[in-house]
């Protein structure tokens, strides 16, 4: 484990990933990443290249066929409470109130009822939900599904944070909304976030490292590091040439993989 | 203007057809049929068919006679055991069928072949094993209520959405866990589906199995009624049955629609 200034600290790290599904289906092939603390990595990379595999991995959900993947150089053996995961298509359960979905992790750790309910509602209110405890999924909106989704993940405070293509199911006004959101609430958490995306622009707008993957068997094909200035005004930054520059930068090492 | 108004008379004619009349309602549909029974019945053309009145005068006295409250007991008993068991062996065996591939590979061959065997020829082989008795028909009730609870339960569990179950994993929740907090509630609308068509199905074996024994229950009587000739009271039962089935099944409909909230919102 390495100390010292908090850039370089490497939070996760997989080691020569790869998997392989039903024996013939190559996935990802010798990944191998390093994830530093309290920054935001974008994982982006051509439809069906292992993306959504990859966080899986990362998350414990599955097995990778070679390699390992290891939190603070401790190779984890499957899900842990260091790693919450927001789901793609938010992975509410119908029958439950937004209250209950966000409870949900807490209860499962056996958080008694009264501290379940005020840790939720703190974080119902962090994603801008207060006044929706009682509602049920069905009658939300998209952004609204993708919040209670975030607010779940977050209340087991857990450092690192996964999301599948977390702004993919919103529209477009929403979707910059949730991602300015996202921005403000990581200035004050200070959480490691590993994010997959389609889009060029949310990866280079969001994170500060941006690793492309190749065309399946997924690998890692670049790692870009924006550094942009995020301060001010959002259009703004969008106009600078700097964002304007990598973003077909990482087009032009994109195109090849997409037919 | 003339031609208008023939038109407007026509179709006052015709709102006051018979056809239209019985597509209107069940209840005037019924009213004329039971009038039809009971001008043939009245006619005496034949035996088997006593005039309606008639049959609803042995209404009450089969209300009032003994034999006819304790075959009901017995009815409502094995009918209630039966379904109840078929629920709560159902589903778990559902579920499992449903989580573990293993389980669905050994059983399912036999879950499908029950579910469209003609049943009723087996009942005669319960009869030497379980006796004539409750337990014969509480296994007739089984045999015929079980299979679909299974098979609807384990296509709930096999179509949980493989997200939801990974968002259990990823709170760390145990097997035990996922199952009651996850799968269960949402295979919920396919197990309320499944017991829903179990009762239907039950209150067919119920009587079915009375009837092929035909010595005890509702078959008993059937049967006395039968071979003394007492048509009146013969029908009256029918009648009785079919109300009381029909009531069931009409329960159990609504109680479904009540919680279809859940269908709906998945
Ligand atoms: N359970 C599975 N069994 C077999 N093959 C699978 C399975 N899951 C994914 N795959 C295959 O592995 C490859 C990578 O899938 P994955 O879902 O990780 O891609 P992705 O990059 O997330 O795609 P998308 O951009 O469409 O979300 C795909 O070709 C997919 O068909
Ligand atoms: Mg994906």
């Amino acid at each position: 484990m390495r100390s010292g200034s908090s850039l370089t600290d490497i939070i996760l790290n997989t080691e020569d990933i790869g998997v392989t599904y039903q024996e013939t289906i190559i996935a990802l092939k010798s990944v191998s990443l390093d994830i530093p603390a309290g920054k935001l990595t974008a994982i982006l990379g051509p439809s069906g290249c292992g993306k959504t595999t990859l966080l899986k991995v990362i998350a414990g959900l599955i097995e990778p066929t070679t390699g390992a993947v290891k939190v603070r150089g401790e190779k984890i053996v499957g899900p842990g409470p260091d790693r919450a995961l927001v789901f793609q298509d938010f992975a509410l359960l119908p029958w439950a109130t937004v209250m209950e979905n966000v409870a949900f992790g807490l209860r499962a750790r056996g958080v008694p009822k009264k501290e379940r309910k005020e840790t939720s509602l703190h974080y119902i209110k962090e994603v801008g939900l207060l006044g929706f405890e009682d509602k049920y999924p069905h009658q939300l909106s998209g952004g609204m599904r993708q919040r209670t989704g975030l607010a779940r993940a977050l209340t087991i405070n857990s450092d690192i944070l996964l999301m599948d293509e977390p702004f993919s199911a919103v529209d477009e006004q929403m979707r910059r909304k949730l991602q300015e959101d996202l921005l403000k609430l990581l200035k004050i958490k200070s959480k490691t976030v590993i994010f997959v995306t389609h889009s060029i622009e949310e990866a280079v707008y969001l994170a500060d490292q941006v690793v492309i993957l190749s065309g399946r068997p997924g690998s890692i094909a670049e790692i870009v590091c924006p550094e942009i200035d995020r301060h001010g005004e959002i259009d703004l930054i969008r106009r600078q040439p700097r964002y304007i520059e990598l973003v077909d930068e990482i087009w032009s090492s994109l195109k090849r993989y997409v037919e | 203007m003339l031609n208008s108004n023939l038109r407007k008379n026509k179709s006052f004619i015709r709102s006051f057809s018979l056809n239209k009349l019985l597509q209107k309602s069940p209840f005037w549909s019924l009213i004329f049929w039971a009038g039809v029974w009971e001008f043939i019945g009245q006619m005496g053309w034949m035996t088997l068919l006593p005039p309606l009145s008639d049959i609803w005068y042995a209404f009450s006295e089969l209300l009032e006679s003994s034999a006819f409250w304790e075959a009901f007991a017995m009815t409502a008993r094995t009918f209630g055991i039966g379904l109840g068991l078929s629920i709560a062996v159902g589903i778990p065996i559902g579920i499992l069928m449903g989580i573990s591939k293993r389980a669905d590979k050994i059983l399912s061959i036999w879950v499908n072949l029950f579910l469209s065997a003609p049943i009723t020829a087996v009942i005669p082989a319960l009869m030497p094993i379980l006796g004539i008795g409750d337990a014969t028909v509480i296994a007739t009730v089984i045999l015929f209520a079980i299979w679909v609870v299974i098979i609807d339960t384990q296509a709930g569990v096999t179509h949980v959405k493989d997200s939801l179950v990974e968002m259990g994993r990823t709170f760390g929740c145990s097997q035990w866990q996922i199952v009651f907090w996850i799968v269960i509630p949402a295979a919920m609308p396919e197990i309320i589906t499944g017991i829903r068509l179990s009762v239907v199905r039950a209150v067919k074996g119920v009587i079915v199995g009375q009837i092929v024994i035909a010595l005890i229950g509702f078959g008993g009587l059937f049967n006395t009624y039968l071979s003394y000739f007492i048509m009146e009271r013969f029908w009256a039962l029918i009648i009785v049955v079919f109300v009381m089935s029909f009531t069931i099944i009409g329960l159990v409909e609504l109680l479904e629609r009540r919680i279809a909230f859940y269908a709906r919102t998945r």
